[in-house]
């Protein structure tokens, strides 16, 4: 198992996807960054009494679904984009057994994705912390935004998005269908669900992707489209369904059939 | 060692490997022939457990290969030049397979100096001809140090120049005394590399022979040129040999051999102008074997 870790990881470092994806992942960071100065800037040129006023969406979300995309494509890659060439026929011979395969591209995916997705929330919070200051914007200061237990959720959504593209890649053998079925998954469906009437509407927007972190730690979704529906437990649960149920197609999958 | 019993394989309604069975020992190349579609790949890719068969076993090394721990110490397969991702470099691509079997990196610049490739290390696959595809393929089945060694296809794409190194290696690696199982359709190069010869056709075993013997079962006979030609056949056919017109003159002489006729004419004093047998190629007897099994046959 330690060979085939050693070997997938130095397979995700030995591509220069990978580092586009990282390099997006930074660049939405940075973006993020931008957002949290442009408010502090916006606050100092502000008089005094509409300041109270100002509220502007805390960056950590906001740059969420960038971050769950490009962490999910770079679950899609380490195995879709072993199908279709003869690459993974290379792989399965070198280690014959699937499941191991498997779980040594989920260890070394879901390891990128927690060390990319707590480093995000971290230069986030504590950028946008060290650029507010003591000016106080709704969004960027207040409780949500120095929740650790919040933050962890976030980086955990991260992890979730990998092993979910992974488990599609799997399950679907085809990099373009696997990325189409998580954008669909990210982005189209929860833009779909609360249009729905409640209260299917609200379960079903509480059940988005998105909508998981903050109902981990049991926050409200104020200020959010999304519904809050779920107690942490039931969230936990629905996190974990979305990284563990495609990957368990996948091993079966993956057990059976010929490559 | 190789062993296949009873193998078969269904692939949409139709046997792709067919009730196929043969051994390939130790220190032979093996020479796996058939037409395209013959079966050839998906019996290699049933010997390492990349596909399931529906009967049969396929043995490596006395084992199923999907129970080898670290399989690269023991098999070293070619399956597709197109194996290694375009995107990574060829020593990457080395470095990832040995790892994931305990296999030291040095191992991974001592196999890509071996086929030649020690210069082009650090590029990306990506931007590779066929041919140094091929040879980063026959360095990922060396990585191992491999007993037995499962190669589709080398020799595609490869320039003479490989084909005569690819034809050194096999034999090198054969005379070291490991098992060689090597597919290919060009029989002129088999009949140079090969000591044994597989031939499947329809996924079925079609002939499971050493190259002479091949060559033998299709003789065509000895064609004679003497002084006397009507003489020297009446001669021959007392000897209870076949005699029959030469294709360019003389006499086509079976079921003797060319000592046999030298001396019978020397006996009755015939001067002889020429003693030659006419061996069928390789490609004859291919020809021959595989006649009824060929899937995709041109109209004219």
């Amino acid at each position: 198992m330690t060979g085939a870790l050693s070997a997938e990881w130095l397979k995700l470092r030995s591509l220069r996807s990978t580092w586009y994806l990282v390099g997006v992942v930074a660049l939405a960071t940075a973006g993020g960054l931008l957002l949290s100065w442009y408010a502090a800037h916006l606050w100092d040129t502000l008089p005094a009494a509409r300041r109270a006023h100002l509220a502007v969406a805390p960056p950590t979300p906001l740059i969420q679904p960038v971050v769950e995309t490009c962490l999910g494509i770079l679950g899609v890659l380490a195995l879709a984009g072993e199908y279709g060439r003869g690459t993974l026929r290379g792989t399965l011979t070198a280690v014959p057994r699937r499941g191991t395969v498997l779980a040594a591209k989920a260890g070394t995916v879901a390891a990128v994705a927690l060390v990319l997705g707590l480093a995000c929330v971290t230069c986030t919070t504590l950028g946008a912390r060290a650029l507010v200051g003591d000016r106080h914007i709704a969004g960027l200061t207040g409780p949500a935004m120095h929740d650790t237990p919040l933050l962890l959720a976030y980086a955990g959504a991260a992890v979730t998005a990998a092993l979910l593209g992974l488990g599609l890649g799997a399950v679907l053998r085809s990099t373009v269908g696997a990325v189409a079925a998580l954008v669909g998954i990210v982005h189209i469906i929860p833009m779909v669900v609360w249009h729905l009437p409640d209260p299917a509407g609200r379960w079903a927007s509480s059940l988005v992707l998105d909508a998981l972190p903050q109902q981990l730690v049991g926050l409200d979704n104020h200020n959010s489209v999304y519904g809050a529906a779920l107690a942490p437990p039931a969230a936990l649960a629905a996190l974990l369904a979305y990284a563990l149920l495609p990957l368990a197609a996948a091993a079966l999958l993956l057990h059976r059939r010929d490559v | 060692m190789i062993e296949i019993r009873d193998l078969t394989k269904r692939y949409g309604g139709r046997n792709a490997v067919d009730s196929l069975s043969f051994r390939v020992e130790p220190g032979t190349v093996t020479g796996f022939l058939g037409p395209n579609g013959a079966g050839k790949s998906t019996t290699m890719r049933l010997l390492l457990g990349l596909a399931t068969p529906d009967r049969g076993t396929a043995l490596v090394t006395g084992r199923r290969y999907a129970t080898l721990k670290h399989p690269l110490h023991q098999v070293g397969a070619l399956l597709d030049p197109d194996a290694a991702h375009p995107g990574r470099t060829a020593r990457d691509h080395l470095r990832a397979l040995a790892r994931s079997n305990r296999i030291p990196d040095r191992r991974a610049t001592e196999v890509l100096d071996r086929v030649g490739l020690a210069g082009v290390a650090r590029r990306r696959v990506g931007g590779f001809s066929l041919g140094m595809k091929q040879r980063l393929g026959l360095a990922a089945a060396l990585l191992g140090d491999p007993g037995v060694l499962l190669l589709d296809e080398p020799v595609n794409g490869l320039d003479p120049d490989g084909v005569r190194w690819i034809r050194d290696l096999l034999r090198s690696l054969a005379a070291e005394g490991r098992t060689v199982l090597v597919s290919s359709h060009l029989m002129s190069e088999m009949e140079l590399t090969a000591d044994r010869l597989v031939v499947i056709g329809r996924g079925r075993l079609v002939a499971d022979t050493s190259v002479p013997e091949l060559v033998a079962r299709y003789d065509r006979g000895v064609v004679v040129r003497s002084a006397d030609d009507a003489r020297l056949a009446a001669l021959l056919r007392a000897e209870r040999a076949t005699v029959a017109p030469g294709p360019h003159g003389g006499l086509l002489v079976t079921g003797l051999t060319e000592t046999d006729i030298g001396e019978l004419a020397a006996r009755h004093t015939i001067p002889l102008y020429g003693v030659a047998r006419r061996r069928a190629s390789l490609e004859d007897a291919y020809l021959a074997l595989t006649a009824g099994t060929v899937e995709h046959r041109s109209g004219t």
